[in-house]
């Protein structure tokens, strides 16, 4: 085989293969430009523009919204002075302050002369137990503040019945 | 409080456009050149691409790029571009030489599997003579490849292969000259 078969059998050889790709064979031709730029981050400026946005909204919102005159903050503590821990038992008869106490802030501004402490008979709702069992019964005119009945009121009823 | 935003790529364009219509005019005219040489230059070259890697996806792959890489260099204006077609055929050869390492190394890494069929318009337009000679190219190193190609297809002289490549004039003599040896030994055995 000499040079010259050689050459021309490769050149036969490349432009066959070279003629089998035609423009039918490609991909469709894509705009250049377009393709180039698609890849590209043109739009950067976007997220930072989309958070100025929002922070510039949100402060308008709340200059708008905020309230004119705020609210006195609530008192850290009740007006009314919480009198010093008693001794005695709340339900025990002989504090009187006990039963008909008025729920604080109720009445804030009323004087100390209100209290039940100062006139225990302009509550209606207690009633003081009997002193001494051998007297009368006690008007029941509250259950709320009746004290507990004592363990000999039935003994008595049981011994006056006859059997 | 002063936010100082930069201004977006597009509006500094456009106000440059209106400020100055100069380099407008210039783009303008400019612009479909790169366009035009894709139109003229793609299949061309995509056939080039396909004599070196034998497989037109990675064909078409590799002019993409190469057109992509032209224009995000110089734009779309190539006036700094001495040859724009010189500067093509070097750009198509040494992404086809870097897709052949690619795969050359893939292939190490790899497990073998068959090579893909050819299709049947190459069966049919090539015959069983043409058909050997490129069976025997791709047995060819990439660079004596590369040099029988530009030579034996695109017409190109040796000093014009050596600008291409990037090598001397010698070396394209010896590169052709060895691969022709071998080509002759491995068609003449036939």
């Amino acid at each position: 085989m000499t040079e010259t078969d050689l050459e021309r059998r490769l050149r036969g050889a490349l432009s066959a293969r070279a003629a089998a790709v035609t423009g039918r064979d490609l991909r469709d031709e894509p705009a250049l430009l377009r393709a180039a730029r698609r890849s590209m981050p043109a739009r950067w400026w976007l997220p930072p523009v989309a958070g100025l946005a929002v922070a510039a909204v949100s402060i308008t919102a709340f200059a708008l919204l905020r309230p004119a005159d705020p609210a006195p903050a609530p008192p850290a503590s009740p007006a009314w002075p919480v009198p010093p821990a008693s001794p005695v038992l709340p339900t025990s008869p002989a504090s009187p302050t006990s039963p008909a106490r008025p729920m604080p802030g109720t009445t804030p501004t009323s004087s100390p002369d209100t209290t039940p402490t100062s006139s225990p008979d302009t509550t209606p709702a207690v009633t003081p137990p009997a002193p001494s069992r051998s007297s009368r019964a006690p008007s029941r005119s509250s259950s709320t503040a009746e004290p507990t009945p004592s363990a000999s009121r039935p003994a008595r009823i049981l011994a006056s019945t006859p059997r | 409080m002063i936010f100082v935003l930069p201004m977006p790529t597009s509006l500094l364009r456009w106000w440059r456009g209106s400020a100055a219509a100069g380099p407008v005019v210039t783009a303008a005219t400019a612009a479909p050149a790169i366009d035009e040489l894709y139109r003229e230059r793609r299949l061309p070259l995509v056939r080039l691409a396909v004599l070196m890697v034998d497989d037109l996806p990675t064909a078409e792959d590799i002019v993409q790029d190469v057109f992509t890489r032209l224009y995000r260099r110089h734009g779309t204006g190539l006036d700094t571009v001495a040859d724009p077609n010189a500067y093509l055929v070097s750009a198509v050869m040494n992404a086809a030489r870097s897709a052949l390492r690619r795969r050359r190394i893939a292939r190490a890494y790899l497990p073998p599997r068959p090579d893909p069929a050819p299709a049947a318009e190459d069966e049919v337009l090539l015959g069983t003579g043409d058909r050997e000679v490129i069976r025997a190219l791709s047995r060819l190193t990439t660079r004596q490849r590369q040099v029988i190609v530009l030579r034996y297809w695109s017409g190109l002289s040796e000093r014009e292969i050596a600008g291409t490549l990037r090598i001397t004039a010698g070396t394209v003599k010896s590169t052709a000259h060895r691969a022709l040896t071998l080509l002759r030994a491995q068609l003449g055995e036939k």
